[in-house]
């Protein structure tokens, strides 16, 4: 059994992959876990150092640039999976190709530091300060890939 | 009846498909790599290089240097470096530095084809859909996948939408017009991870420069992509939705802070600019440059203003020049900066200060992404750009076209 716990962490409508990873951090290193350094480095301070989230926003989530360094950024830094209201389409294929957890869900009854557990073979986010539970769906495709640890690896069997 | 994109879905599984089917891997034509997605992508595959994989067809594979050339530091430098190595030994297709910008040189080398699948490491991938292809951005991944299988990993056939456009634009008014006022009126959940197929007589009558700058923007609302038919499309198939719009009235749009999809009637802007930017994959093309060299043709850019004109392609820089069009440019006061993406990435090349206030002909204004996160970005037409250019203020081309 699967399950995720953490910490709700409100974001807004239309964060995107700009805001999550601005250029200028995108070719300072060729090591991945450096972009944790520079998550949401214009508009959240210390991004990395907040414990435990589970990033809560509203709609098209990840919207623009199809940088993969994003969810490299929100993986390093410590985020557990994403809940929103919706999710822009290569930002959403980007996280589950490297086993980021994207949840779509009506995410306005959820309140800022909310403590969520993230259940993935029931489907099930329950929110243990409000005593409440929400449902959810995947995609044969998203759960694998969830389940299989990423692309890469499904890759590596088609290789050999 | 299919869909257009069905249609090409089908073709390329080999077995008909519709709205919702999953392909367990889909046969993919072309790939574009670009030098920024190229480091972490390289990074990925040392992880599998042991396995001595193939590229499924180096002949269509295109690596273009576009982002953040030339380097203006030595890690970036260092990064190109590996990334010609990889192309090289690869043995795929290399544009290097100083060639163009990915989404102006396929078009114009004629690398993509209607009916074709075409993905990019980049989500403006969607402005290829202009020769009526389906193409549309991945991440680094994906494009790993693709290069060593032929095949995109897990495709859900998604709905189009139709999008009509009936009337002729008014003269001053541009294909970035229509495409912002219309990302202005759609309703971003209507098309999310949808295809816009554009169509009717306005959209049929363009060039392809014009379909490109439609097609570039449709990822700016997080569409899957836009497609253009390069015959005449069957109108009977089942789209998901059908959006008219009559041009005729339409006035000069731009986009206002911070947001592509912020667009107003350009009567509505008023703003002091200090900075002007011609040139992306929106709109760097020659029809583009020709634009703006009719407004600029003896005319001096404010002085309170820099103009940034960055060709979309080494053939346009050379056709620029030898038509005398540079030389209006140069005349007029602008700054003529190699082809590559320039600060419409925000890396190099014209990055935005604090109080930089910018009018684009790119398709970005997010907070920061051409430099500060103070800076302010208005998106609209070349004409726009360089109408403004010459005032020093957000200007109707309208009132300066002669």
């Amino acid at each position: 059994m699967k399950v995720i716990e953490g910490i709700a962490l409100k974001l807004k409508d239309d964060i995107d992959t700009d805001m999550i990873i601005p250029t200028f951090a995108l070719q300072l290193s060729r090591n991945p876990k450096t972009f944790a350094d520079y998550a949401f480095y214009h508009t959240i301070p210390n991004f990395k150092d907040i414990p435990k989230k589970i990033l809560v926003a509203g709609q098209n989530f990840g919207c623009g640039s199809s940088r993969e360094e994003a969810v490299f950024a929100l993986i390093h830094a410590g985020v557990k999976a994403v809940l929103a209201q919706s999710f822009a389409p290569i930002f959403k294929r980007n996280a589950f190709n490297n086993a980021l957890l994207c949840v779509q869900i009506d995410t306005s009854p959820i309140s800022e530091n909310d403590c969520l557990q993230i259940d993935i073979d029931k489907k099930t986010i329950f929110n243990e300060t409000q005593h409440k539970m929400y449902t959810f769906t995947l995609s044969t495709a998203e759960k694998t890939l969830f389940l299989q640890g990423g692309l890469l690896n499904l890759l590596k069997t088609r290789l050999k | 009846m299919s869909t257009l994109v069905e249609e090409i879905i089908s073709q390329h599984a080999k077995t008909p498909v519709e709205v919702g089917d999953q392909i367990e891997e889909l046969p993919t034509d072309k790939l574009l790599i670009n030098d920024v997605a190229a480091v972490q992508l390289i990074e990925l595959y040392k992880k599998i290089e042991h396995m001595n994989p193939k590229p499924f067809d180096p002949s269509s594979v295109f690596v273009v240097l576009d982002h953040v050339t030339p380097p203006p530091d030595p890690v970036i430098a260092q990064n190109l470096t590996i990334t010609k190595q990889f192309a090289r030994n690869l043995d795929l297709r290399l544009f290097k530095e100083g060639e163009g910008i990915e989404h102006v040189l396929l078009s114009e080398y004629n690398l993509v084809n209607p009916k074709e699948i075409l993905l990019g490491t980049d989500s403006h991938t969607c402005t290829n859909g202009a020769v009526g292809c389906l193409a549309f951005g991945i991440g680094i991944t994906d494009a790993l996948f693709v290069l060593f299988t032929g095949t995109y990993y897990n495709f859900t056939v998604p709905e189009t939408v139709l999008i009509h456009c009936s009337g002729t634009l008014q003269k001053g008014v541009y294909a970035k017009d229509l495409i912002l006022y219309i990302l202005s009126q759609l309703d971003q959940k209507n098309v999310l991870d949808k295809v816009i197929q554009f169509t009717g007589e306005t959209i049929q009558n363009m060039s392809l420069d014009e379909k490109s700058t439609i097609c570039n923007m449709v990822t700016e609302i997080s569409a899957k992509t836009g497609i253009i038919p390069y015959q005449k499309e069957d109108l009977s198939a089942h789209y998901t939705d059908h959006i008219n719009f009559t041009v005729d009235d339409l006035v000069p749009f731009a986009a206002v802070p911070h947001s592509p999809l912020n667009g107003k009637p350009i009567t509505e802007v008023d703003t002091e600019i200090t900075k002007a930017f011609l040139g992306s994959c929106t709109n760097s093309r020659l029809t583009d440059l020709q634009v703006a060299a009719k407004i600029l043709k003896n005319q001096k850019i404010k002085d309170t203003v820099d103009l940034y004109i960055v060709p979309g392609s080494r053939k346009i820089y050379q056709n620029i020049l030898e038509t005398g069009i540079l030389a209006t440019f140069l005349k007029a006061g602008a700054l003529i900066l190699p082809p590559n993406c320039a600060a419409c990435f925000g890396r190099h090349m014209g990055v935005l200060g604090p109080d930089d206030i910018c009018i684009s002909s790119a398709n970005r204004n997010y907070i920061g992404r051409m430099g500060s996160k103070e800076a302010k970005v208005y998106l609209a037409s070349p004409a726009t750009v360089a109408a403004s250019a010459v005032t020093g203020k957000i200007t109707d081309p309208r009132e300066v076209l002669p």
